[in-house]
C-alpha cells in the first residue's frame, strides 16, 4: 500500500494528534468522574469501536447492515467461553475479534451477493435469528441465563483502558487506511460503484472486505462488552442495539471516521437518562435521526435561497446523488 | 393439520397485507418504509384504546383508527419524506426508522410492555372440516384480506390513479411530462399504504399478542415475504406472505418452535440464492 501524498498532509497529522490527544482527556476526565462515568465512557468507547467498523461499511461501501449487533453477540460470547476456558485477557480479546469476523464472513459470503434493501432484509433477518439460536442452543450458551465470566480476564479499570486503547489505535489506522490507494479506492467505491469497477477495482472483493472488517471490530466490541459487564446475556444483542448502532453512525455523518464518536456518545447517553421511562429513548433517538438529517439539508437550502437573494446561484449542491 | 393451515393463512395475510403497503410506499418513493409497522401498531392501539376506554363500538373505533392512520402515513409523506425525495436512498430510509423509533417509543411509553387483548370482532364458528372447528374470526381475517388486496389490484390496474402511480414508478421524469404530479402519486401512494397498515390492525390485532414489540416483528417477517416475493410485484408479495405464513406454522408444528426467525432466514437465503431479484422480481439494480 502506498501513501498518497496531498498538500492537507500537515492539517491531517494535526488532525490525528487532535483527535488522539482528545480522546485521551475525555478518557482521563471520565475516570477521574467515579465509576459511573467510567462506565458510562467505556460503554461509549466500545460503541464507538463497533460504529467504526459500520462507518466503514455505511460511508464506503454503501451497504446498509441491521446485524451488526449480532456480530457483537458473536464475539462476546466467543470471547466468553475462551476466558470460561481459561483464556487470558489478550486471548479472550483476539478470539472476539476473530469470531467477529468468521460471523462477518458466513453472513457476507450469501448475503454480499445481494443488493440494495435485499441486504439490508437479510442482515435485519440475521439479526432476530442469532438471539433466538443463542437460546436454543442451551448447552453451549448457558441459554436466557447467559454466561458469568467471573473473575474476570481483566478488572474494571484495565478494561476501561484497554477499550480507550484499542478505540485510538482503530481510529487512527482507519484514518491512516483512508490515505492510503485503497482508502482511494474506497472513496471511489462510496462514489460510484460503476466506476470503482470500471477503474479496476474489484468492487464485489472491496465490499467483503469491509464486511469482514466490520464484523472483526462488532466481535471486538462484544467482546469488551463481555469483559466490562462481566456477563453476557441474549437479550442484550436484540434487534435495537443494531439499530441503534447504525443511527450513532448516521449521526456520526458517515464521511469521517471521527465523527462515530459523536454518534456513539448520543446513543449511550440517551438510553442511560431514560431508564426508568422505557420508551423515551427510542423516542429521542428517532427525533434525533430524523433531525440530523432533515436540519443541515434545510440549512443547506436556507443558504441557497440566500445566495439566490444575493444574485448568485449556488452554494454547493443541494442535492444529494440518487 | 387443517388448523395449522388456516393458522398459517392468517398469518399469510397479516404479511401479505402488509408487504403490500411497504411496496406501494417504495414504488413511489423509492423508499423501504420502515415506519410502516409501527403506523399498524398505532391503529392496533388506537382502535383498542378507543373501544376499551371510550367504549365506541369496534367498527367506529376501527373507523376512526383507519382515518388517523392515514393521516399520519400523509403526515410523514409530506413533512419528511417528499421534501427529501432529492436525497439518498439511505438517508430517506434513515428518516422513516427515525420516526418508525418515535413511534414505537411513543407506544412503549403510553402502553408499556404487558400483553393486550384485542377482542374478536367475529367470534365462534365457521364451519367443521374434517373434524376440525375453523373459528369465524379466521375465515374472515382470510376473506377480508383477499377483498382489501382485490381493491388495491383493482386500483393499481383499473383505475386512472393506479396507471398514474404505476407510471410515475416506471419513470418519474417521463410521467411528469404526460401531467402526472409526482406529488399527488407519492401523497396518494402513502394514503393507500396508511389504510392498509389500519386494515392489516384491526384484521390482525385479535390474533396476535398485543405489545408495542408485536408489530416490529411482524415488520420484519413482512420484509422476508417482500423479499421472497422480489420487492417490487404485488402478486410476488402476497404469495410471499402466504408462503411464508403457512410454511412457519407448519415448521413450528413439525420441527421446532422456538426458531422462527432462523427458519424465515433460511427460507430467504435459499430463495434469494437460486434467484437473487426474488421469486417475481425483475432483474433490477438496487442501490442505496
Amino acid at each position: 500500500m502506498r501513501r498518497l501524498t496531498t498538500d492537507s498532509s500537515l492539517r491531517f497529522r494535526a488532525l490525528i494528534v487532535a483527535e488522539v490527544v482528545g480522546l485521551a482527556a475525555v478518557a482521563v476526565a471520565a475516570d477521574r468522574s467515579g465509576d459511573y462515568y467510567r462506565y458510562v465512557f467505556g460503554l461509549i468507547a466500545v460503541y464507538a469501536i463497533v460504529c467504526l467498523g459500520n462507518n466503514l461499511l455505511l460511508g464506503h461501501a454503501r451497504l446498509l447492515s441491521l446485524c451488526q449487533g449480532a456480530l457483537m453477540a458473536a464475539g462476546a460470547y466467543g470471547g466468553a467461553l475462551a476466558a470460561r476456558a481459561g483464556a487470558n485477557a489478550v486471548e479472550m480479546l483476539l478470539m472476539s475479534a476473530l469470531v467477529g469476523a468468521v460471523a462477518g464472513m458466513v453472513v457476507g459470503i450469501p448475503a454480499l451477493r445481494l443488493s440494495g434493501h435485499f441486504f439490508a432484509a437479510v442482515t435485519i433477518l440475521v439479526a432476530v435469528a442469532v438471539p433466538e439460536v443463542i437460546l436454543v442452543a442451551d448447552r453451549v450458551t448457558g441459554g436466557a441465563t447467559g454466561l458469568s465470566i467471573s473473575p474476570s480476564p481483566l478488572s474494571d479499570a484495565a478494561s476501561y483502558w484497554v477499550a480507550y486503547g484499542l478505540l485510538v489505535v482503530v481510529l487512527v489506522t482507519q484514518e491512516l487506511m483512508l490515505r492510503t490507494r485503497l482508502g482511494a479506492e474506497l472513496h471511489l467505491l462510496a462514489e460510484s460503484e460503476r466506476a470503482a469497477a470500471t477503474a479496476g477495482i474489484d468492487v464485489a472483493r472491496h465490499k467483503m472486505a469491509v464486511f469482514i472488517y466490520s464484523g472483526l471490530l462488532a466481535g471486538l466490541g462484544g467482546g469488551l462488552l463481555a469483559v466490562v459487564s462481566q456477563y453476557v446475556v441474549p437479550s442484550v444483542f436484540n434487534v435495537f442495539l443494531s439499530i441503534y448502532i447504525l443511527v450513532a453512525v448516521v449521526l456520526g455523518g458517515m464521511n469521517r471516521p471521527v465523527g462515530v464518536l459523536f454518534g456513539s456518545a448520543v446513543v449511550v447517553f440517551v438510553p442511560q437518562y431514560t431508564v426508568d421511562l422505557a420508551g423515551l429513548a427510542p423516542f429521542i433517538l428517532g427525533l434525533v435521526l430524523i433531525a440530523s438529517i432533515t436540519i443541515p439539508r434545510l440549512w443547506r437550502r436556507g443558504l441557497q435561497a440566500l445566495a439566490v437573494w444575493n444574485g448568485r446561484h449556488e452554494v454547493g449542491p443541494a442535492s444529494g446523488g440518487a | 393439520m387443517i388448523n395449522l393451515v388456516v393458522a398459517g393463512l392468517v398469518s399469510g395475510s397479516i404479511y401479505a397485507l402488509m408487504a403490500v403497503g411497504l411496496i406501494v410506499v417504495y414504488r413511489a418513493s423509492r423508499v423501504m418504509n420502515f415506519a410502516h409497522g409501527t403506523f399498524v401498531g398505532f391503529a392496533a392501539f388506537l382502535a383498542l384504546s378507543l373501544h376499551t376506554s371510550s367504549h365506541l363500538p369496534l367498527w367506529a373505533a376501527g373507523g376512526i383508527a383507519i382515518v388517523a392512520t392515514v393521516a399520519l402515513a400523509l403526515l410523514t409523506e409530506g413533512v419528511f419524506v417528499y421534501p427529501l425525495r432529492h436525497a439518498s436512498r439511505l438517508e430517506l430510509l434513515a428518516v422513516t426508522a427515525g420516526v418508525s423509533l418515535v413511534l414505537s417509543g411513543g407506544m412503549l411509553q403510553l402502553f408499556g410492555t404487558q400483553d393486550r387483548l384485542f377482542p374478536r370482532f367475529a367470534p365462534g364458528t365457521a364451519f367443521r372440516l374434517a373434524n376440525s372447528a375453523i373459528p369465524l374470526q379466521n375465515v374472515t381475517t382470510i376473506l377480508a384480506t383477499l377483498a382489501v388486496l382485490g381493491i388495491i389490484a383493482a386500483l393499481f390496474y383499473l383505475t386512472r390513479i393506479g396507471v398514474a402511480m404505476r407510471a410515475a414508478s416506471e419513470n418519474a421524469q417521463l410521467s411528469m411530462l404526460v401531467g402526472i404530479s409526482p406529488k399527488a402519486v407519492s401523497l396518494t401512494s402513502w394514503g393507500v399504504a396508511g389504510a392498509m397498515a389500519a386494515a392489516a390492525a384491526i384484521l390482525v390485532a385479535p390474533d396476535v399478542p398485543l405489545t408495542a414489540d408485536t408489530f416490529s416483528n411482524l415488520m420484519i417477517q413482512s420484509f422476508a415475504a417482500l423479499v421472497l416475493g422480489g420487492f417490487t410485484s404485488l402478486l410476488g408479495a402476497v404469495v410471499g406472505g402466504y408462503l411464508l405464513g403457512v410454511g412457519l406454522n407448519l415448521f413450528s408444528f413439525f420441527v421446532k418452535s422456538d426458531i422462527p426467525s432462523t427458519f424465515i432466514l433460511c427460507v430467504v437465503l435459499g430463495v434469494l440464492m437460486i434467484r437473487p431479484e426474488g421469486l417475481f422480481g425483475r432483474k433490477e439494480s438496487l442501490r442505496l
